[in-house]
């Protein structure tokens, strides 16, 4: 009896047990972990990091709607629009008429330059059902980019949505910051600051903002008040150098251009 | 099976959304996003291309900060290498317009200046090539030059004009000469085939022929020396011609008068001396391993004294063309851009009728 079924394949749990992870003494991480350390890297603008473990969180959950949003949406910030539409698509295929990936393909579109395109995937990005501030903030940039008048209000929606908060604002000044509306970013930027003083990376997206409106002094203020509340932010230190070698000629040429750009 | 899409509970096994249609079986969906150059690189070399890079990046880094300079600090070299093609740095970014007026623009001076080369404008054209790539840099370095004061700009500017010349154009200039070599025809007879001051472009030394064909319109060394040699009334000079080969090593050539046969078959109107006259002269030899035999059309030289018998001993053995003086095949007459063609081989290995020659006055 014993030789006639013993090489029957019916599974081995001690085999099973050995090769375990949390036996091979490894933390198990789930989905909801990389999310969340995803999350927590691109609030603190670490784009790649933090495009790597949106990816770890869908090879755990492919499901995740929220994690192929946060890809293209770190694609885009990483400037690279062509994979971010790309990738958009591949999204859009699986998940029909998501909001936020139609939010993250029109931004896409838009940054490419395709304004056309982008309008159209905000309009069906609006219309579907849910609201966030993504989407809203994403309608405002299309609106900024065709030159309407309301991207104001877009933002200001975008803001006023259900779980916004600062990072929101920081998100909406480095949009009229990648459109050259410098005196509107550091208006935003300066919310973020108000409603998050102790987030190393408001205070660094101030000094970018301080820096485009030609600001040096301020910009240095808030780079060295980002190195205060981080020590180990190596981007705000080399923002701060590169301040200090920032000629007055520059600083007053970039103030000048700044309040023509608005 | 609750959708992540929609939130729909459809039926246990539904492999697709019954109101949203989005895809509820995942199981073997690729989940890495594609990166910028995958759609063209593959993944491996990609790879190796950006720790490449990131080593250039790495030693550029420190190399700046040993030498203080302030230039490339925080410069990505990434855009910078994309920048040898102008706009594709741009395209790359996502200003996509711009990268394509860039690219087009900068391919038609190149156009232009390869439609120039060897002419008064040539240089002209040169410079505008390589001005408008240096604008091209200038507009990716944009935002860290106005950071800078005047005279680092300047300094930039020329520096990235350095580097373009010493890196990329000249580089590929000496590459290009070694493929294709332009030769203003001087001092040549002119004929319907050639006038004297057009612009020739030659097959250069990476393409240069093992052997030639008859027929074929070749740029030949003429050296002086080798004419001087044994004869005292004579003061030749080192020059270069431009004729069609008439007679292969091992054929049998026979010159009287205006009269050319090779191998016993009088020669066939269109393997002629390009020139339209030759000074009569008459031979007859076999010609020797690695020797061509070439009319000569352009001779400098002061003859003193000389008889006929001397004159065709003379043109005889300038006739006679080594093969390593034969610097390359006539591929194109360049310029005037009205008399632009090409210049092929006419091979006829049967001549068939006996030509007339009118001997130079």
């Amino acid at each position: 009896m014993n030789g006639r079924f013993s090489r029957l394949e019916l599974g081995r749990p001690e085999a099973e047990a050995q090769t375990s992870p949390t036996l091979r003494g490894e933390q198990v991480r789930g989905a909801d972990h990389y999310f969340a350390e995803a999350q927590r890297s691109y609030r603190r603008g670490d784009f790649e990091p933090a495009l790597q473990l949106f990816t770890r969180a869908l090879r755990e959950d492919r499901s995740r709607v929220a994690a192929w949003v946060g890809q293209v949406q770190m694609l885009v910030q990483l400037g690279e629009f062509a994979e971010a539409r790309l990738w958009s698509d591949k999204a859009l295929e699986l998940f029909r008429n998501n909001g936020e990936l139609l939010a993250g393909k029109a931004q896409a579109c838009l940054r490419q330059p395709d304004s056309r395109a982008a309008l159209m995937c905000s309009d069906a990005s609006i219309q579907s059902p849910g609201s966030s501030p993504y989407r809203w903030t994403v309608r405002g940039e299309v609106m900024l980019a065709t030159a309407e008048p309301r991207a104001r209000d877009c933002f200001e929606k975008a803001l006023a949505e259900q779980g916004a908060d600062w990072f929101d604002a920081i998100v909406v000044a480095r949009v009229y910051l990648f459109h050259r509306k410098v005196g509107a970013a550091a208006e935003f930027v300066s919310r973020a600051t108000t409603q998050a003083p102790t987030e190393p990376y408001a205070w660094f997206v101030r000094a970018e903002v301080m820096n485009a409106f030609g600001n040096i002094g301020h910009a240095r203020d808030a780079c060295a008040r980002a190195i205060e509340l981080d020590p180990k932010d190596q981007r705000s230190r080399q923002l701060l150098t590169r301040l200090d070698h920032t000629s007055h000629g520059a600083g007053l040429f970039r103030k000048v251009k700044g309040w023509f750009s608005g | 099976m609750q959708c992540p899409n929609c939130e729909f509970n459809n039926i246990p096994g539904q492999r697709t959304c019954a109101r949203c249609t989005s895809v509820l079986d995942f199981g073997s969906i690729d989940v890495t996003p594609p990166r910028a150059g995958t759609t063209v690189i593959p993944l491996r070399f990609r790879s190796r291309l950006e720790i490449i890079a990131s080593h250039i990046d790495y030693r550029l880094a420190n190399a700046s900060r040993r030498l203080g300079a302030s230039v490339l600090n925080d410069v990505s070299v990434a855009p910078l290498l994309r920048s040898i093609v102008p706009g594709w740095a741009h395209r790359h970014r996502g200003q996509r317009r711009l990268g394509w007026f860039l690219t087009w623009v900068w391919l038609g001076l190149m156009l232009v200046a390869a439609a120039l080369m060897g002419g008064p404008f040539g240089w002209t054209a040169y410079f505008a090539v390589v001005g408008w790539h240096g604008l091209a840099i200038n507009l990716i370095l944009n935002r860290r030059l106005i950071e800078m004061n005047v005279l680092a700009r300047m300094g930039t500017g020329l520096f990235i004009w350095v580097c373009l010349n010493a890196f990329i154009y000249l580089p590929a200039g000496v590459m290009l000469q070694r493929l294709v070599t332009p030769f203003q025809a001087d001092g040549i007879l002119s004929g319907p085939l050639l006038v004297d001051g057009d612009l020739l472009l030659t097959t250069g030394p990476a393409l240069r022929p093992t052997a030639y064909q008859r027929g074929d319109i070749v740029l030949y060394r003429v050296r002086g020396d080798s004419l001087r040699a044994g004869y005292t009334n004579i003061n030749a000079r080192d020059g270069f011609g431009v004729e069609r080969i008439i007679g292969l090593p091992g054929d049998h050539i026979e010159v009287e008068g205006a009269t050319i046969k090779v191998n016993g078959a009088p020669v066939s109107a269109a393997d002629l001396p390009i020139r339209p006259g030759f000074r009569a002269f008459s031979c007859n030899l076999v010609l020797p391993k690695g020797c061509y035999f070439i009319v000569p059309s352009t001779l400098v030289m002061q003859v003193y004294h000389m008889d006929q018998a001397q004159t065709s001993e003379l043109l005889s053995s300038a006739s006679q063309v080594r093969s390593d003086d034969i610097l390359g095949r006539v591929l194109i007459r360049w310029r005037p851009f009205r008399r632009m063609a090409v210049l092929g081989s006419t091979p006829s290995p049967v001549p068939t009728s006996a030509p007339s020659l009118e001997p130079t006055p």
